[in-house]
């Protein structure tokens, strides 16, 4: 049986702010200390989860902001690409 | 209670049409999905001073048709769903324009199990985005 699927912090990836660029609340993520600026992550949710890069934290009094960069693809087009690549085995 | 952002500040002057414009959620389509996510909106903002619950949706506005949204804003989406202005305005829902088009926020009035599914019933069944594809 598989584990379920945990997105590293849940957002909608249409719920955009002046940015141009979806939100999410760092208190929201699995591991918050892993959002770090440029770090890679799984966002969305579990049904429906995709690739983004963090591009920015900012500190508002309703909580710290997470703006992030979705990537192109399905995250399975990444691992079939890494698995074509030998990168998941080397 | 914290100072939520008024989104007062990035509203277009923008009035769609009822009967010329297609509303589209993208997916999952949940009424579980709508509450997570207007009560995230509601957290960071208000609309008229009270917080703000409502959900994001893509309009066929003016340079916007069905295909060009599924393509661009909402291409990380695999499911969507459809509806129209008019029948969302009818229902009591109303639509602003914020940020940049094709963007808006549906807004609900209590963020609400019984209202998420309301509205959800304004909408059509969920289609597969086809613009989101599996490369091979």
């Amino acid at each position: 049986m598989s584990a379920p699927i945990e997105v590293d912090i849940p957002c909608d990836p249409t719920q955009i702010d002046h940015t141009g660029l979806p939100w999410a609340f760092l208190d929201e993520a699995a591991h918050p200390d892993r959002i770090m600026q440029g770090a890679i992550v799984i966002t969305g949710d579990a049904d429906d989860p995709v690739f983004a890069r963090v591009a920015s934290l900012t500190e508002k009094s309703s909580g710290v902001t997470v703006h992030l960069e979705i990537l192109p693809g399905d995250p399975l087009d990444y691992v079939e690409a890494m698995r074509r690549a030998h990168l998941l085995t080397a | 209670m914290n100072d939520r952002e008024r989104i007062d500040e990035y509203l277009r002057d923008e009035v769609p049409p009822d009967d010329a414009v297609v509303v589209v959620r993208g997916g999952p389509i949940a009424a579980e999905k709508l509450i997570e996510h207007a009560q995230r909106q509601a957290r960071g903002y208000t609309y008229r001073g009270e917080p703000m619950f409502s959900i994001s949706v893509s309009l066929t506005v003016t340079g916007w048709d069905l295909a060009s949204l599924l393509a661009g804003p909402l291409s990380s989406r695999s499911t969507y769903a459809l509806s129209t202005v008019g029948t969302v305005r009818a229902a009591g829902f109303d639509l602003l324009p914020t940020y940049e088009a094709p963007h808006y926020d549906l807004l609900l009035e209590t963020g609400e199990y019984s209202e998420a599914e309301r509205l959800l019933s304004l909408f059509s069944a969920p289609e597969s985005n086809p613009y989101k594809r599996r490369g091979r």
